[in-house]
């Protein structure tokens, strides 16, 4: 069974979990309204750490993991300098505003942050970073939990965060998309999210059935899938997120489930979109909450903060009140409260979706409920895929919109998109074209790896914000996340299919397979369009896909 | 009138990459969302940025811009009654 070992948050409204929830408990947020400040001319609300001092040798952003890492592994034996232990960074722009003085800094990347968080924490395997936008936090539950019922390693520290400033609040204010108040999660009156930092820190591990506690926190199920629908905007019809949630729950007893945590932004789209995913999932008699009230949209630490309130909430028998709801505003009727309730349910689903168009559903109980939740029983571990080549294609330094007119044509939303996406785009395409499709078979999931991740288009955006010149372009910020590539080419497909995005600091076909093999034990994919895709800047670029099909289960791979 | 309205054109097509679109293949009461130019809400976010950049225009309801951004003729209107730079 995947395992909680142990966790911890850090937010504004307290340094550790106990005093997190005796926050949450008494009603209180750590919103509040910033003005004046001379980098962002629009007020906003925010819930934003006051010590924004940094650990010698590292960034503010650096700062927070390692301080929250050391804490959360001090009390355990987990071995960080284990081969067998794997660091896993969720964040959507962890040090993005290094580069406001310095363009050229490798540092503003990724997988340079997480080798350098990684080496003060004593880490010695390579990170993997999940840069799957909002979902991320949720996302690296769902592949750490892979990854160890894969083998790949004994252990999997996953830690979130991101830091508010001015690139992550200007674009999301020329969204339109943040609320002049306190957010309001399902209200009939929400204007939007707030923005919020916070650190969350999970370890997980692998354990055997009989070593689990009956109050142990079991990963039981987890998803990811795509709308196929918009870059940015939400499905109307909740697709994505309800095929997820579908997949998590094939044989649930859902009256076993204390709540379904939402993603709850407070905009009017995701939202509503939630209220239709969670309906048609057939969830409508299960309370559901939101924590946005409280913390604000926390981004990269979202998944993980929000998953470790929701099973303190459980540990203590409350469903945790969703603070800034008062009127329904959805089109279906939800089991919405501002107030906390009691529960003695012991299992809870958390729902979050992000841009790209990506959405991710996990189920969580506590090892004693789980027969009350799966009835007919836990279904057989799954099975390590063996992948089938169907097609390669990899392309460098070539013009891709020579490529595009030549060989395309026909999808004038290429000229919108970011060098990222224009070769990703391309490259799965002219992968496709090769692999000779008759138009029947299965929708591949798209996973890809890259190392600049979406710098091209951090730099472009950067300069739409410069302080003598202040026009934050949305166009340009959308594609400020890495994982929108893989929404473009979903969309192109109308895949709703898994779509993941990974930052690593090489090419490494190993690496990639092993995440890739791992990620297909989802028990619903069948294909995978996977590889490595990156774009540090405009005429330097390299795609390397492949097409694969899942042959057959390998036990022999299999290794508890 | 007709000056501003040309000068949008190309705004718009610079604005939204509309790389294949020149000035004139734009009527000015062609729609432009819809069936028009087939725009999204990311364009009409981005022609709020474009208003404000170019015109010192700012429109705090996104909501406002549905019924400005109908054509470049009722856009262009707007921006002359209301531009400030």
């Amino acid at each position: 069974m995947i395992r909680v070992l142990t966790r911890h948050i850090v937010t504004p409204l307290g340094g550790n979990l106990a005093a997190n929830w005796e926050a949450l408990l008494a009603g209180q947020s750590a919103l509040r309204r910033y003005e004046g400040n001379a980098s962002l001319p629009e007020p906003y609300v925010a819930s934003k750490f006051d010590d924004r001092t940094p650990l010698p040798g590292h960034t503010l952003f650096e700062t927070w993991v390692v301080r929250a890492l050391r804490d959360a592994l001090a009390q355990t034996a987990v071995d960080t300098a284990s081969p067998r232990t794997l660091f896993i960074l969720s964040s959507t722009k962890g040090n993005i505003s290094l580069l406001e003085t310095d363009p050229a800094t490798e540092a503003a990347l990724l997988p340079v942050a997480a080798a350098n968080i990684a080496r003060s924490v004593g880490f010695t395997s390579e990170p993997l970073v999940v840069s799957n936008a909002c979902i991320s936090g949720v996302a690296a539950q769902v592949i750490a939990m892979r990854l160890l019922q894969a083998g790949s390693c004994d252990t999997a520290v996953i830690a979130g965060a991101d830091v508010q400033d001015r690139f992550i609040i200007s674009g999301f204010q020329s969204f339109k998309a943040l609320a002049p108040e306190p957010c309001r999660p399902f209200d009939a009156a929400r204007q939007g999210l707030n923005a919020g930092e916070a650190v969350a820190v999970m370890v997980l591990q692998n354990v055997p059935d009989n070593e689990v506690a009956e109050t142990d926190w079991v990963l039981l199920r987890g998803a990811v899938r795509n709308d196929a629908n918009h870059i940015s905007g939400p499905s109307r019809t909740g697709e994505g997120s309800y095929q997820a949630l579908q997949s998590i729950l094939e044989d649930v007893n859902t009256e076993a489930l204390a709540f379904v945590n939402a993603h709850g932004t407070a905009t009017p789209y995701n939202d509503e979109m939630e209220a239709k995913a969670i309906t048609r999932a057939g969830l409508q008699n299960v309370p559901v909450n939101g924590y946005k009230g409280y913390y604000g949209h926390t981004m990269g630490a979202a998944g993980l903060l929000e998953t470790i309130l929701s099973q303190q909430a459980v540990d203590c028998h409350t469903v945790v009140g969703t603070r800034g709801f008062e009127t329904a505003g959805v089109s279906l009727p939800l089991r919405l409260s501002a107030a906390h309730h009691p529960t003695g349910r012991q299992a809870f689903v958390k729902l979050l979706s992000g841009f790209g168009g990506c959405n991710a559903a996990v189920l969580w109980a506590r090892k004693g409920a789980i027969p009350e939740l799966l009835p007919r029983g836990m279904e057989p571990k799954p099975g390590l895929p063996r992948l089938r080549e169907i097609a390669t294609f990899s392309l460098s330094d070539t013009s891709l919109t020579e490529l595009y007119r030549n060989c395309v044509g026909d999808y004038p939303k290429f000229y919108k998109m970011d060098p990222l996406c224009r070769l990703g785009f391309i490259a799965s395409e002219l992968l496709l074209r090769k692999a000779a499709r008759s138009g029947q078979e299965p929708a591949p999931a798209v996973i890809l790896f890259s190392r600049a991740g979406s710098l091209c288009d951090d730099l472009r955006y950067q300069a739409t914000i410069k302080p003598d010149s202040f026009f934050p372009s949305p166009a340009i910020f959308v594609y400020t996340l890495p994982n929108i590539v893989t929404g473009e080419i979903c969309i192109r497909n109308g895949w709703n299919t898994e779509s993941s995005m990974f930052l690593l600091p090489r090419k490494d076909w190993n690496r990639m397979l092993s995440v890739v093999r791992a990620a297909m034990m989802d028990a619903h994919a069948s294909r995978v369009l996977c590889g490595w895709v990156d774009a540090p800047d405009e005429d330097r670029f390299e795609a390397d896909l492949r097409l694969l099909q899942k042959d057959f289960f390998d036990y022999t791979d299999f290794s508890d | 009138m007709e000056a501003l309205k040309q000068q949008l054109k190309s705004q718009i097509i610079e604005a939204l990459n509309l790389v294949d679109l020149k000035p004139e293949d734009i009527q000015d009461d062609a729609p432009l969302f819809g069936e028009g130019l087939g725009l999204d809400s990311i364009d009409a976010l981005e022609l709020i940025m474009l208003m404000e950049k170019n015109y010192g225009i700012r429109l705090s309801n996104p909501a406002e811009g549905k019924a400005i951004f109908r054509s470049v003729g009722v856009m262009a209107e707007y921006i002359s009654q209301n531009r400030t730079k």
